[in-house]
């Protein structure tokens, strides 16, 4: 499994302005919906299980990152986004620090393997320092894309 | 205080495998410790302290991992997380010395 096989490309967003959690995930399942991949009469729902998997404990792992996520019927195959978060965003993490990284994921509810599999993957690249480097200093959905196909294709040092 | 080193196996219960809670669960555990606490896979290592190197592992369920614990509170250390994994994360009761003691390598 690639990053690209299940980050949507059209739904990357490279500056999110989120003060909260709550504004953040709101804005990323926005983006999601624009893309075309959730229904829109899905996106209220996808967002009120998000934020309910936050209550259980924050999605917030530590370095600068977090992974919020639910599983939906609204999706047949894994999907994700991306969002960059200039200023940062609180969001509870274990380490205290805010988060600069957002993976979003949602994932059929009958698949809990691909959902891992998402995970590995993110978390793989993730614990690359340069790959969180050059996510952080990316300005646009291009300059994203691009990094991540240069990710699965393991040419980031 | 002596460094010891304890290695046991433990197996993934959680049907869904070793999501982010679980992996959380086990880092916050590993985290009161002072002896470095590994999770191993043939293949892949992972800090256990780290929620984020606990997640590539990318252990589904009944995945066995190799738990190795080094440091002074290692026995201690290498007990609560087999527990932990033994539970399932604390949704499944523990009989009894169901998991033989570790003995230090």
């Amino acid at each position: 499994m690639k990053l690209c096989d299940f980050v949507v490309a059209d739904a990357i967003v490279p500056d999110l302005q989120a003060g909260t959690k709550e504004q953040a995930i709101r804005a990323m399942v926005a983006s999601l919906k624009a893309a075309g991949s959730v229904k829109a009469e899905d996106e209220d729902g996808i967002v009120s299980a998000i934020l309910k998997r936050e209550e259980l404990g924050s999605t917030g792992i530590g370095n600068g990152v977090a992974v919020p996520h639910t599983k939906h019927a609204s999706v047949d195959k894994l999907v994700a986004t991306v969002a960059l978060a200039r200023e940062g965003v609180d969001f509870a993490s274990l380490d205290g620090e805010p988060v600069f990284i957002l993976f979003l994921l949602v994932s059929p509810p009958d698949r809990p393997g691909d959902h891992l599999r998402g995970l590995e993957n993110i978390s793989r690249h993730l614990r690359n320092q340069s790959f969180c480097k050059f996510l952080r200093q990316s300005k646009t959905k291009a300059a994203v894309i691009d990094l991540l196909r240069e990710a699965d294709n393991n040419e980031i040092p | 205080m002596e460094t010891q080193v304890y290695r046991q196996t433990v197996t993934v219960k959680a049907p869904q495998g070793l999501h982010i809670r679980p992996c959380t669960m086990v880092a916050q555990q590993a985290m009161k410790f002072q002896s470095r606490v590994r999770l191993s896979k043939p293949g892949t290592q992972a800090d256990a302290k780290s929620i984020l190197e606990l997640m590539t592992l990318g252990a589904v369920h009944g995945t066995e991992l190799v738990l190795e614990v080094e440091g002074t509170d290692a026995a201690e250390a290498v007990q609560h997380l087999a527990v932990l994994f033994e539970s399932d994360f604390g949704t499944a009761p523990v009989a009894p010395q169901s998991s033989p003691a570790a003995a230090p390598v």
